[in-house]
């Protein structure tokens, strides 16, 4: 017999919605197998007159379900699901002679209050945990020590950038929840008040609700595929085989030591990948590489050092940002901010033997650190150079 | 919200107690007992019975007496549920005498 998979079009607490859809289906020919989250799988059959009925699971306290499930039974009712969405068991019957399994709206109020007291509390939670997960942001992007364009282009890049949607949709799912859930407080209140339900052949389409399902996780999902491939399109690279996009002078070229023996000061040993050699990583709001010389004399008892972080920024305008929160983050706010003719923006700082240079001209950030054992070198040429050429 | 106790009792729950009168009784007793009693014109489906049977017992109306072994679950009324019926057929009464004494103007 061949079996038909649809989305169930109706909002998760609209208990007689989903009843008339289902009572529609099969009107269609179309009999319910199994009811999923999202998704419901028919077996296509002849149309039929069936009933469907919901019956939340915590009605009240110490109900014998296998009784209550054989008396059903008795009367001509069959349970289809025995927990749908967690809340209700599903029973059908294509007889219409079969007694309807409530006959009593007040008494039918009971069951569905304390349903209403469970989502109420549940709601009441999530809302609670909203709001911490909302402090605990707050809370960590004050405690931050990094610049927050820096942070964001190499920290919390992939998380950030979906992260504003991630909140609209949980913003969204939160308002459909409580506007469902005042609906059913609705319904058992005109049910105390005697009032049967009506069972009209409409029921609200909950598209908006699949939505805040499915799209926060296709959203981390999209967030996990660009962390890793952040991560898996790393790579390091000694100093000679990797192919720079920008000129980088070598040490040799920036002294005139006449004792520099060019012996890389580490070559072994995981030290190793960090000395002499690029690293290079992508990130969704730039690509990134780091050059690291160090190089000795005199049997290493003086030592030459460039660094340089070089990115490629995919937003433009982030740059200046990014160039000062690199020097505030190596310098420990102690750049000072001096105009290179052919550069936008441009810090430097000299601490203990350590110059540095923070530069930005276009997309082009470049941070450029040296230790040089045997004196200070002119830094603003190199940069102008490197970002001179882009 | 904190869990609302029974106020005034519908037909249903009306003549559930009532069937309780006469001892223990199990579910399919008490629906029998209010079919015949009411002619067919009360009929409980059985989510309306179970769900009465079940407030009841957390409302200490009604007590289990025996269920498991593959048997019915049986119940009798408290004294709690007696006082329960007792004021209710007051109610009752009083509601009856107040539409005959109108009657007669």
């Amino acid at each position: 017999m061949k079996r038909v998979r649809k989305l169930i079009p109706v909002d998760s607490l609209d208990l007689t919605g989903l009843e008339v859809w289902l009572e529609e289906m099969a009107a269609r020919g179309l009999h319910l197998e199994r009811l999923g989250r999202s998704t419901a799988l028919f077996l296509r059959g002849e149309p039929a007159a069936v009933r469907y009925r919901l019956e939340p699971l915590e009605g009240v306290k110490g109900r014998d379900w296998a009784e209550y499930d054989a008396v059903l039974a008795g009367d001509g009712w069959e349970l289809v699901a025995d927990e749908v969405e967690n809340t209700c068991r599903l029973y059908r019957t294509a007889d219409p002679n079969a007694p309807e399994v409530h006959t009593d709206p007040v008494v039918q109020s009971f069951v569905l209050e304390r349903l209403v007291r469970r989502q109420r509390r549940g709601l009441a939670l999530s809302l609670v945990l909203f709001a911490a997960m909302l402090v605990l942001l707050v809370w960590l992007q004050l405690r931050r020590d990094r610049g927050f364009v820096l942070w964001l282009v190499e920290n919390a890049s992939p998380i950030l950038l979906f992260f504003p949607l991630l909140m609209v949709l949980l913003v969204l799912d939160l308002g459909s929840s409580l506007k469902q859930l005042r609906r059913l407080g609705q319904l058992k209140d005109q049910l105390a008040q005697g009032f049967p339900l009506q069972r009209e052949r409409t029921y609200r389409r909950r598209y908006l609700s699949h939505a805040t399902v499915w799209l926060p996780n296709l959203v981390l999902f999209l967030t996990f595929v660009v962390q890793m491939g952040s991560a898996f399109s790393a790579w390091y690279l000694p100093l000679g085989e990797a192919r720079l996009p920008f000129p980088l002078p070598a040490v040799t070229e920036l002294t005139e030591d006449a004792a520099l023996d060019e012996t890389p000061r580490y070559t072994q040993g995981f030290l190793a990948e960090y000395h002499n050699g690029v690293h290079y990583r992508w990130y969704p709001l730039a690509d990134l590489y780091e050059v690291d010389q160090c190089i000795t004399a005199e049997e290493g008892a003086v030592e030459y050092h460039l660094a340089a972080r070089w990115y490629d920024l995919r937003l433009p305008f982030l740059a200046e940002r990014l160039t000062k929160d690199l020097a505030d983050d190596e310098t420990e706010h102690r750049a000072k901010k001096v105009t290179v003719s052919g550069l936008d923006r441009t810090w430097t700082a000299q601490i203990g033997q350590y110059q540095y240079l923070f530069a930005c001209a276009g997309d082009k950030v470049l941070s450029l650190t040296w230790r040089g054992d045997g004196g200070a070198v002119d830094l603003a040429p190199i940069a102008l150079q490197i970002l001179s050429e882009q | 919200m904190g869990k609302k106790t029974l106020e005034t009792l519908t037909e249903t729950m009306f003549y559930t107690l009532m069937a309780f009168q006469r001892g223990e009784m199990c579910g399919a007793e008490v629906s029998q007992f209010v079919e015949q009693k009411t002619a067919g014109r009360v009929r409980m489906g059985p989510g309306t019975l179970y769900t009465i049977l079940a407030k009841f017992q957390e409302e200490k109306l009604l007590l289990e007496v025996e269920s498991g072994g593959g048997r019915k679950r049986t119940y009798r009324i408290t004294g709690r549920g007696r006082t329960c019926y007792r004021e209710e057929v007051e109610r009752l009464r009083a509601c009856v005498a107040d539409a005959e004494s109108e009657d007669a103007v």
